[in-house]
Order: C-alpha cells, then sequence, then structure tokens
C-alpha cells in the first residue's frame, strides 16, 4: 500500500502529517496509519521547510515558477491535518478515541474502502463527527460532504439509491435536531 | 412486525410508531393488531393512523427526491397508528381476558394472524358461525349465534349497504343451526323463497332450508307461499290501530273513540264499527249516542278503519286465525317468514299492522308458558323499518317496545333491521345485545349506533371508512368490536348450507321435529 504522509507533529487526536508535495489525501478521506490508527482528513497546509523564512509573491502561475525556480518547492513542505477517531481491528473499524496517543513520525496510508464502507454504513463514525467538539472540526459538514461524494464514487449505479438511503437514514438519526445541514449533504451528494 | 409501541394509556388507547418500511397505504382503519407483550399478548384495532413530521423545517425545503424522502422516513417524518386495545391472551395459559394492564414501552407490535384472530374469533362449541373475514384479512370470523339468540340484536345501515345481504348470513346460520326460530316480517320479499340480488335472483331462506322455513304471505298472489294469512277482526284490538294513527291519519279524539268501543263491545269492536258503514247522520248519532261517543268522532273512525278492510286478509271471519298455525311452527322450531305480496306490497298499514298483531300474540303466548317448553323453545322476531314501531313517540303504542326491554328472559328477542336508527328510541337502543353497522352517512345516526358504548367516538371512525357489504360488529355475541368483510351469498355459501354434516339436532329439541 502506498505511504501517503508521515506524522509529524501530535496534539492528540489532532495529527499533523507531511504529504507528499502536491500530492495529499483529499479532504474527508479516511486515513490509517502504521499502527493501525484511524483518523479523517480535516485540513491541508503548505509551508516552508526553512524556520522563519516565508514565502513571498512572484506574480506567476505556481507552473511558470516551478519551470524557474524548481528551488523555491524544494523548501516547501506538504501538510494535512488528521483528527483521530479509532483504530482498525481485524479489517474493522472501532470507533473510540483510543487511550494512547498515536507515535510520532507513524506513516500514514489511505485507509481499505471495506473499512470506509463500513464507517460510513453505520452510525457510530458519524455520532463520534457530528458530536464532537467544533474546534475538532471546523468545516464538519463540508468534510463530511467530501468524504461522502468521494464514497459514492466507489458505489455500482445499480446500488446507489439504496445506499444513500441507507447512509442517510443513519444520518437523519444523528441530525434530527438539524434538517437543514441534513439537506444541504443530501443535496451534495445529488452531484 | 409494523411497529413499537410508542406511548399510551388503558384510557386513551395506544401510540404505535410504525417502522419507516411500513407502507401505510397497506393499514387501514379497523385493522386487527397484536402487540407482544411479555406476559400477554394484546389484540386491539387501529382506530386512527397519522403522519407527522418531527420538525416543520422539513416542509421549508422538502425533499425531492425518492431516496431523500426515504431516507427521511421514520425519523424527520413518520406514521403512527393509534390502537385501542380490547382483549389481552395469556402467554401461558391462552386464556382471553379484557386489559386490564398495560404493554411495555418497545413492545413489538404486528399485523394479527390468522393464527391470532383464531384465538378471539375462532370457531367454538358455542354454536358458531362465520359471517365474513376482517377487512384486510381471509380468515374466517366466527360469531356466537348462541349468544346473539339471547339478546335483541340489530342490522343498521343505508339502502344498498348490505343490510339484507348480511342479515339473511346470519339468518342462514341460526335456522341450520337450530339455534332460534325466526318470525321474520319480510317488508320486501326477500327472504322467502327466492330474492333479489345485484346479479338478478338469488335463493332465500325457504330454497335453502325448505323443512325449516315456512313462508306465509298476506296475499294470494304470491304463489310461493305456504299458507296465507287472515287476520280475523276479533284479533284486531283498539292498541293496534293506535300504533297506526300516523298512518291512518289518526287524530287522539279517534284513538279515544276507538277503546271507548272496544270497552263496550270487546273483540266485536271491529265488526261493529265496520257495520255502521254507509249509516245516515240521524243513524250514526244514535249509535254513536248508545256507546257514549261524539258522532263526528265516529264517523271520521269509520272513514279511518274502512282502510283496513281494503286491505283484504282482515276479514270477519271464525275460521281458525293464521296466528295460530304461526305459533305452532315457531314453537316446533320452525321458522316463518310473513311476506307482503299484492296489494299489500310495500304497505306499511299492512306490515305493521301483521307484525303488530302477530307479535302480541306470541308475546302472549309466551308470557303465559310452561317454564319446561318455554327452555326448549327461542324465538327471534325480525322487524324491517323498525325505526317507525320503536321511535320514542311509537314505542309505547306497539308491543316491539316490551319485547325489545322485558322478553329476553321469556326466550323471545328482536333481530331489527334499520336505516335510521337515530329516530329509534334510546331506552330501546340501549336494549340491543349486538350491533351490526354496515354503512351510514347521517351523522345522527352514526351518534345513535353507538349510544351507550365505550369508545364510540373511536368505532365511529372505523364506521366512516365502511364500503358496501362492510360492517362493524360490536356488543354481546363479540369478544371485541371487529370490522368485516360480509362473506358470499352465493354458491358456495349455499353448499355449506346444505351441507348435512353440519351440528345436527341437539337432543332435547328432537321431539320438535
Amino acid at each position: 500500500m502506498e505511504q501517503i504522509g508521515e506524522i509529524i507533529i501530535i496534539n492528540f487526536p489532532i495529527v499533523i502529517a507531511e504529504g507528499k508535495k502536491g500530492n495529499l489525501p483529499p479532504l474527508g478521506s479516511i486515513v490509517k496509519t502504521d499502527s493501525n490508527f484511524l483518523a479523517i482528513v480535516v485540513s491541508h497546509s503548505v509551508e516552508s521547510k526553512i524556520p522563519g523564512r516565508t514565502p513571498i509573491a512572484y506574480w506567476k502561475t505556481a507552473r511558470e515558477l516551478e519551470n524557474e525556480q524548481p528551488q523555491t518547492f524544494e523548501l516547501m513542505r506538504w501538510l494535512f491535518q488528521m483528527v483521530v477517531f479509532g483504530t482498525e481491528e481485524n479489517g474493522n473499524p472501532e470507533v473510540s478515541l483510543p487511550e494512547k496517543s498515536v507515535e510520532i513520525h507513524s506513516l500514514v496510508f489511505p485507509a481499505d474502502i471495506g473499512i470506509v464502507k463500513k464507517l460510513i454504513d453505520g452510525k457510530s463514525f458519524f455520532n463520534f463527527v457530528f458530536n464532537a467538539d467544533e474546534n475538532l472540526f471546523p468545516q464538519r459538514n463540508e468534510i463530511i460532504l467530501r468524504l461522502l461524494r468521494d464514497y459514492f464514487k466507489t458505489v455500482p449505479e445499480e446500488e446507489k439509491k439504496k445506499e444513500r438511503v441507507k447512509v442517510f437514514s443513519n444520518l437523519s438519526k444523528i441530525l434530527r435536531n438539524d434538517y437543514p445541514s441534513l439537506k444541504k449533504l443530501m443535496e451534495g451528494v445529488k452531484i | 412486525m409494523i411497529g413499537f409501541l410508542k406511548s399510551g394509556s388503558l384510557e386513551s388507547g395506544f401510540v404505535v410508531r410504525l417502522l419507516s418500511d411500513v407502507n401505510t397505504e397497506t393499514l387501514r382503519i379497523g385493522d386487527f393488531v397484536v402487540i407482544e407483550g411479555n406476559l400477554y399478548d394484546y389484540f386491539g384495532i387501529i382506530e386512527d393512523l397519522s403522519i407527522s413530521s418531527s420538525t416543520e423545517d422539513v416542509f421549508f425545503d422538502p425533499p425531492d427526491l425518492d431516496w431523500q424522502k426515504e431516507a427521511l422516513k421514520g425519523t424527520f417524518i413518520f406514521s403512527e397508528a393509534a390502537v385501542t386495545p380490547y382483549l389481552m391472551v395469556e402467554k401461558a395459559t391462552g386464556n382471553v381476558v379484557s386489559v386490564k394492564t398495560i404493554p411495555q414501552h418497545f413492545s413489538r407490535v404486528k399485523r394479527a394472524l390468522g393464527e391470532d384472530l383464531a384465538k378471539i374469533f375462532g370457531k367454538s362449541k358455542e354454536k358458531s358461525f362465520s359471517i365474513g373475514t376482517p377487512l384486510t384479512m381471509e380468515e374466517p370470523v366466527y360469531i356466537s349465534l348462541k349468544k346473539l339468540s339471547e339478546r335483541n340484536n340489530a342490522i343498521f345501515g343505508i339502502t344498498g349497504s348490505g343490510k339484507t345481504f348480511l342479515a339473511r348470513i346470519i339468518f342462514s346460520g341460526m335456522i341450520k343451526q337450530n339455534v332460534s326460530s325466526l318470525l321474520i316480517f319480510d317488508m320486501h320479499n326477500e327472504y322467502g323463497q327466492s330474492a333479489k340480488s345485484e346479479k338478478g335472483g338469488t335463493k332465500g331462506l325457504k330454497a335453502l332450508f325448505p323443512d325449516k322455513v315456512k313462508v306465509f304471505d298476506v296475499a294470494k298472489e304470491n304463489r310461493d307461499a305456504d299458507e296465507w294469512i287472515t287476520i280475523p277482526y276479533k284479533d284486531i284490538k283498539a292498541a293496534d290501530v293506535e300504533m297506526l294513527s300516523s298512518i291512518l291519519n289518526f287524530s287522539d279524539k279517534s284513538s279515544e273513540t276507538a277503546f271507548i268501543i272496544e270497552r263496550k263491545k270487546s273483540t266485536g269492536w271491529l265488526e261493529y264499527v265496520f257495520s255502521l258503514e254507509g249509516l245516515g247522520e240521524k243513524e250514526l248519532a244514535e249509535e254513536a249516542e248508545k256507546v257514549g261517543v261524539n258522532a263526528s268522532s265516529l264517523g271520521a273512525l269509520i272513514r279511518h278503519l274502512l282502510k283496513f278492510k281494503k286491505l283484504g286478509f282482515i276479514k270477519n271471519t271464525n275460521e281458525e286465525s293464521s296466528i295460530e298455525k304461526i305459533l305452532m311452527y315457531l314453537k316446533n322450531g320452525i321458522s316463518v317468514v310473513v311476506q307482503f305480496s299484492g296489494k299489500a306490497a310495500s304497505s306499511p298499514l299492512a306490515y305493521f299492522t301483521v307484525a303488530n298483531v302477530i307479535s302480541r300474540r306470541i308475546h302472549e303466548e309466551f308470557v303465559n308458558m310452561d317454564e319446561e317448553v318455554r327452555k326448549k323453545t327461542r324465538v327471534m322476531i325480525v322487524i324491517e323499518e323498525a325505526h317507525k314501531l320503536l321511535s320514542t313517540e311509537s314505542k309505547e303504542k306497539n308491543i316491539f317496545g316490551t319485547i325489545a326491554r322485558e322478553m329476553r328472559k321469556f326466550n323471545v328477542t328482536l333481530f331489527v333491521v334499520d336505516q335510521r336508527p337515530s329516530e329509534i328510541d334510546a331506552e330501546v337502543l340501549s336494549q340491543v345485545g349486538t350491533r351490526f353497522v354496515l354503512q351510514l352517512m347521517d351523522e345522527k345516526d352514526m351518534n345513535a349506533v353507538f349510544q351507550g358504548v365505550g369508545g364510540g367516538s373511536k368505532l365511529k371512525k372505523i364506521l366512516r371508512t365502511l364500503q358496501p357489504r362492510e360492517a362493524l360488529l360490536f356488543g354481546y355475541a363479540l369478544p371485541m368490536p371487529i370490522a368485516i368483510r360480509v362473506r358470499e351469498y352465493g354458491e358456495e355459501f349455499f353448499k355449506e348450507m346444505r351441507n348435512t354434516s353440519s351440528p345436527a339436532i341437539e337432543e332435547g329439541e328432537k321431539d320438535l321435529y
């Protein structure tokens, strides 16, 4: 399985990993570490590798600049922030905050689609997300929408309707006091 | 499973939250459901169905795709059923009792199956008889004919709702199982040899039970009749005339005159009145003076009573009254259908006169009957258009009010077939043990049939949903109310009625045949 990042900052359950240049895991994607921690990607950032150095504007497109001054990009690092929400045990997700933090320099991989399906088909993952502090998930609805959109792309066309009903039935129980959010999510996955 | 118990009380009934995959269009008011408790199964009826939402937000921005609507079911939008529990069956023993306890939250609720229904409405030893099936089931509903014969009963429904159709089925059961002798005053000739039906003609009771039914008619035109009714003048009383005052256009004065003459002339009073026909003014005044009445009142009485004479079956004769024959048949377990053909067809005067005179005679006979003979004899008198006889104004003027109130202990009961229950006296209605209610449209009539019935307002909701040939049954002969689709009165039914392997005449009844 392809490694997509390495954890370099921990403020458990928030962890930040350095990813590959221009190829960060999508927002809302589910990832796992080499020690079987499960996390959801909640933000992306790019910064200079040299402390105190701030990139300046060159008024060129990224591609033009890369052709002219490739070192500018070599001095940058690509980061993604994740929220750890559980672990994987024998191919099954266990949604609850682990008692110990993930280790620094743990490697990060995309989670199997089977794990993603189990998380989305159940209630515990969404319960965790929608009952967590807002500071943990600043763009919660958008993040979940991204996750769902990507997930439904993997569902065969003939099963899509049934799967949508199943997922949103679960979500409607969790968002029972927030119809506008639920509606936004339902509208979002129509596309 | 269709849902789970959400809330409720014994007084107000239970609220069942329906599962999101239950299509509400497949449930119907009046459906029979079972709530599975720990110790008991509770049997109830769906009295109401509702759709609700947990928030109004849903309607500001409604879902527009089918899958979205589907996904909201059970949370933002949901359906509930109001269920009234009537009976509970102890799981350990199978004992059926009225509801006294309440099941717990989240108890499973399911549609009743045939086996559940059989526990409540199944075939029993008590001369039970199938009269239909629940509205959304195919399991037969049995009713205890024995219990039915013990109290007064009524079929109510508008024209075309299937009253006669249902009545014929019930009466067939009673005749076949020798539950009671029926005396049917058949106003529209629908119970005798043949009868009208939607498809043309159909069999009447006589055709189904030739040895157990006798057809009488007041007119010779009826060739199917076994015998014809003649009522001698002496059998008509002033009270009969008073009962018919509205039909005869009688004033109170005329009734009073009739009673005075009856006191003077006894059973010959009617013959005397008819003998005065054609007298001149002077002679009439002399006669009036002799009997102590007003001459003009006497003249009016003669004019009114001549309508009796025109009926043809009221005669000045000393022949044995056909009433005696009718009584003999009834006492011997033979049912009698009294029909009205010729001039008497659809004549309220003929119908009510015959019904009242014969029923009065039965009343006298049974009140004075030897206790041992009475034990073996049970008569049910069937009257149509009963509201004309049992209204508050007329119930005291005829024998039917008395029969309804007092004759149960003498083994004589009434079976009323009527379309205007609101016009029947409330006290008489309260004496009706079992009610078969078909479609009714008038609010007053609907209220009347539930008068004095616990939970009547809930049952009314069921009544409103009934289609022709569907009936709501409740009362003494039923363990709990139930809405049914009346069974077909056709070949299959006729075959069942002809089947001689059905209950034989019981010991003690044999000597009656």
